[in-house]
């Protein structure tokens, strides 16, 4: 659970196994790809030495790093080729994949596919071009149908001009007020878009000047107007009218037969979409190999239990003692990825911990705690079985519907909610429909602030205690004992609040004088920490000049000032809880002046969809923030990697 | 919101913006450093163009480095504007970014022609703003025009370049700058003309006659240089200006003399562009500038509570840069400062 156990994996094979060995790899999808030249480079990759591994060992001074692999442009090529016939979206069948694989019969499908179905797409791509073309004509044409004339006598002019285009408003009121000098004629023959479309006439000696001038003007040419056309438009339009109709039948036809070459070979193409992919996938990991001439070497993180797996998978290619494992536990200098392991309780806070940061490997995770006590918190803030049923159907449908990762965490929270609604007694607001199996919140003001205070006491402590738990992982020991969040701080901690018990209710279980010894001397300690730990492990003294003390006088005082804080911020979960039972009185006072079935009704519903959203949202927040802020604070560094693994 | 109140934030935002503009003797400090590496210190060790010049601290840089930096600080200038603005006045804001944004496009298109040799490629950075929908790199990728002129199909930009694409002539580029151009005027002078309030039009009133200044440079420029129809110069000049509309710049192209300038314009507002015996083209555009910038300071410091601090301090802004730019440029040639600050759009006493 929590933090699952890594180990590094090196392998050492012939050149010959590459493939297979990747491949067996990447249908694990749970192992990290690290790169092994780098790792040779940095002496960090280890085999066994023995007379038998010579090659393998004398291989590793030569081996290169296998970024010059080519990018794989033969299978990315036959890839495409797939992809522009079919279209559709593929589905990677790890299962065919597992069974041997024979490239080069892949590569025949491929090419067997194409031949047969690309002369007829190639002819379909064609008429799609001539159906673009005649629509455009039709388009031009359309423009000027009311001409009574026939095109050829137009295009047979010997001394001018014309052309068809649009200008955008700006210009036509440009052109407008210079058509003296304008040396064409321009007649205004519809609209496009926002543009204005114009038959455009100029004399041929002008045509250069026409032309410069039409540029000036942002004149934009529609196309579609051919010489081959020689009838009035009107007729044009209906001979293109009709060739569209026959294009339309022949495209319709031949779609249908593609269509049935595609059905034909879907599961062939599937097949082989698979197969090219894995091999994508296989070049791009070579790229993070290390290679010699007969052998290449591989690096990748792998969850520990996978370990006898692996062997065995791969025993057909490699030699059991050509699998070196690396375990950071005896290993120091190995920086492991983290890869969170949590039930299907605590899975979905994780996407709080990614948010903040991933712990690093050697930290206990911190998610089963931070899952208990933000359960508890907002539970013990927004306690209403209705409100939280509410809340767990919504996070239900988000996570189900959408896919949502938060839906996991607002269902869970619902369910906290309808937990603490059952002790307050509480279902929509109303407090008088079920009995309270604790207390009602209101009705006991102070008992809920006070328990409040001593919420946060246990959870800072217990934040304390993992806090210590994490510097003995990574062997910090002198912080354990003298740190202000180690066993120094803790004493601090208690000892303050058993003086703020004694001042506030006069219970006084150690003599006030004791305690303020033990606070002075813990005092001492933080602030004496660094030189007393460099004289302890022997390091070179800490200078103590004014500077120093200056800078322990502050963090003393901070420390102090946030022991205070961070405990008197817990009471805003007590008041929260008041709050959220206020806003309902408020609701409910209006209901009362109102005082109509549905018109009270009405108030009710919208005071509760009010407090599901605003105060579910603010109680949201301050959870998130006692947990951040406060509770981090004290134990939660999270400057690990993420461990990602390589997917098909 | 209350009238004033309106504009109470941004105004103090820009009164904390101005307040660490460059002063006076920095201009003088930089002009006086030998070469560029040093100014580029300079900037980084006292200004807050630090902001956007970090990283190029200690490096050997191209000065379209540091121009293209200097023009991203105004970019965020604007960008944190916008967001201290009231919501009527933001569109008009994000209209100014529209700036960048064509830059860009142009820079694109350079690239793509391979105008532009790859390997300098790093000099160029693009600038475009948050705001922009327009995804560059996958612009970058494309290998033609008519490619880039694809995935452009759903902005305004399409309809504006597709004429030209067709066939590319040596032209294209020119064709591109000016509709471009155009395009971006238009849209900031239309949007300011929208703006609600009566007070605004002061604020127009200063790109407007940018607009005007623009306008009489691109008719002075065009006839004396350029092989072009009075009809083309006329169909180019930007519309909306303050002074001049269409028709009283029509009337000036089809009577203007480049060796006679001053025929048409003497006694008018704007005689100071040719009211001179020699280096009319040289000084032009910074006579221009010096005379929009006089305006932006006067309009400046005359805003109590209305839009026109927002747009001249843009305005400022932007002459600040023009100067700094200016300086960088100089050091190529070493010139002594007193030299530097005739090329200067502010007018700075050098001893």
């Amino acid at each position: 659970m929590a933090i699952e156990k890594l180990i590094l994996m090196n392998i050492v094979g012939e050149n010959l196994y590459a493939n297979e060995v990747i491949k067996e790899i990447l249908l694990l999808e749970n192992v990290q790809v690290e790169d092994a030249y780098n790792e040779i480079e940095n002496f960090r990759f280890s085999m066994d030495v023995t007379d038998r591994h010579l090659d393998e060992i004398l291989g590793v001074t030569e081996a290169k790093s296998g970024v010059k692999y080519d990018y794989a442009e033969d299978f990315v090529n036959k890839l495409n080729l797939l992809k522009e016939i079919f279209s559709d979206d593929y589905t990677i069948n790890k299962e065919l994949l597992k069974k041997n694989v024979d490239t080069q019969d892949i590569v025949d499908t491929v090419n067997k596919i194409y031949n047969e179905i690309h002369s007829k797409y190639d002819i379909l791509n064609s008429y799609y071009k001539d159906l673009n073309e005649i629509e455009k004509s039709i388009k031009a044409y359309n423009f000027i149908s009311p001409m009574n004339i026939e095109m050829k006598t137009i295009n047979a002019l010997n001394n001018f001009n014309y052309t068809l285009g649009s200008f955008s408003k700006d210009n036509i009121t440009r052109l407008k007020n210079n058509y003296s000098e304008i040396t064409a004629i321009v007649v205004h023959v519809g609209t496009l878009d926002e543009n204005e479309v114009y038959v455009v006439i100029w004399p041929h000696d002008l045509e250069t000047e026409t032309n410069r001038i039409l540029k000036s003007l942002n004149f934009n040419k529609i196309e579609g107007i051919k010489e081959e056309f020689k009838e009035s438009p009107e007729e044009i339009l209906k001979i293109l009218n009709s060739k569209k109709q026959v294009l339309k039948e022949k495209i319709d036809l031949l779609e249908s037969e593609v269509n049935e070459i595609k059905d034909k070979f879907k599961d062939d193409s599937n097949y082989a979409y698979s197969v090219l992919h894995l091999l994508k996938k296989i070049q791009e990991i070579k790229k993070k190999m290390a290679f010699s001439k007969e052998h290449f070497y591989f690096s990748g993180w792998i969850p520990i239990g996978l370990k006898e797996e692996i062997k065995s998978k791969l025993s057909k290619y490699i030699d059991d003692d050509n699998i070196i494992f690396n375990d950071p536990r005896t290993n120091a200098h190995l920086k492991p990825p983290t890869k969170l392991n949590n039930n299907w309780l605590f899975r979905p806070f994780e996407l709080f911990i990614k948010m903040y940061g991933i712990p690093s490997y050697t930290e206990v995770d911190p998610t089963p705690f931070l899952s208990m006590s933000y359960l508890f918190l907002f539970g013990f803030m927004f306690g209403d079985v209705g409100q939280g049923f509410i809340f767990f159907l919504l996070g239900v449908l988000l996570s189900h519907f959408k896919g949502m990762k938060m839906g996991g965490i607002i269902s869970r929270l619902g369910i906290s909610s309808m937990f603490f609604g059952v002790l307050y007694g509480s279902i929509f607001g109303f407090e008088t429909v079920i009995p309270a199996l604790w207390l009602n919140p209101f009705h006991n003001i102070n008992t809920m602030l006070v328990v409040a205070i001593a919420i946060g006491v246990i959870m800072l402590t217990i934040g304390y205690i993992y806090g210590m738990i994490n510097k003995y992982k990574s062997k910090d020991y002198y912080n354990i004992i003298l740190g202000q969040n180690g066993l120094a701080g803790i004493i601090l901690f208690f000892c303050l609040i058993l003086v703020a018990l004694a001042l506030f209710t006069g219970e006084r279980i150690i003599s006030m004088s004791v305690l303020g010894a033990i606070i002075i001397f813990m005092i001492a300690i933080i602030f004496m920490k660094e030189p007393l730990i460099n004289k302890l492990t022997h390091r070179k003294n800490h200078k103590l000049d004014s500077n120093f003390f200056v800078e322990g006088f502050f963090e003393i005082f901070e420390i102090l000032l946030s022991i205070f804080s961070n405990t008197l911020s817990f009471i805003r979960i007590g008041a929260f809880a008041l709050n959220h039972v206020g806003l309902f009185i408020a609701f409910e006072t209006l209901a009362h002046i109102i005082n109509s079935g549905v018109g009270s009704t009405i108030v009710y519903i919208i005071g509760n969809i009010f407090i599901i959203c605003l105060e579910g949202l603010i109680v949201g927040i301050q959870g998130l923030r006692l947990e951040y802020y406060e509770l981090f604070s004290k134990y939660y560094v999270g400057d690990g990697k993420e461990f990602e693994t390589t997917k098909l | 919101m209350n009238n004033n109140l309106q504009f109470s934030s941004v105004n103090t935002k820009i009164s904390s913006m101005k307040s660490k503009t460059l002063q006076e003797n920095d201009y003088i400090n930089i002009m006086n450093l030998s070469n560029v590496m040093e100014v580029l210190d300079y900037l980084n060790d006292n200004t807050v163009y630090q902001e956007v010049l970090w990283d190029l601290k200690g490096k050997e840089v191209h000065r379209n480095d540091i121009e293209s930096r200097l023009y991203r600080f105004r970019e965020l200038i604007i960008e944190k504007l916008i967001l201290y603005i009231g919501n009527e006045y933001k569109d008009f804001l994000k209209k100014y970014l529209l700036r960048y944004e064509i830059e860009d496009l142009k820079l694109v298109f350079k690239i793509v022609r391979g105008k532009i040799n790859p390997e300098y490629m790093d000099n160029y950075i693009f600038t475009t703003s948050k705001y922009s929908n327009i995804d560059f790199s996958e612009l970058l990728e494309q290998s033609s025009v008519l490619d880039v002129l694809k995935k452009l199909k759903t902005t305004k930009y399409y309809r504006l370049i597709k004429p030209y694409s067709e066939n590319i002539s040596e032209k294209f580029n020119f064709y591109l700058e000016m509709v471009l151009d155009r395009y971006y005027y238009n849209e900031l002078i239309e949007a300011v003309q929208r703006l609600p309030k009566t007070d605004d039009e002061k604020a127009a009133e200063i790109l407007r006659r940018k607009i005007d200044l623009y306008n009489l440079e691109w008719i002075y420029r065009a006839t004396k240089h350029f092989d072009m129809s009075k009809e083309e110069i006329l169909n180019f000049v930007l519309g909306h200006g303050f002074k001049y509309d269409y028709k009283k710049l029509k009337k000036i192209i089809y009577s203007f003399d480049p060796d006679n300038p001053l025929k048409n314009f003497a006694g008018t507002q704007y005689e100071f562009i040719f009211n001179h015996d020699y280096d009319i083209d040289l000084f032009m555009e910074r006579r221009i500038d010096r005379y929009i910038y006089y305006k932006a300071l006067n309009l400046y410091k005359s805003s109590i509570l209305t839009f026109g601090k927002t747009i001249s301090f843009i305005e400022l802004i932007e002459f600040e840069i023009k100067d700094i730019f200016s300086i960088v440029e100089s050091k190529r040639y070493h010139m002594s400062a007193n030299e530097i600050s005739k090329y200067l759009i502010r007018t700075i006493e050098v001893n």
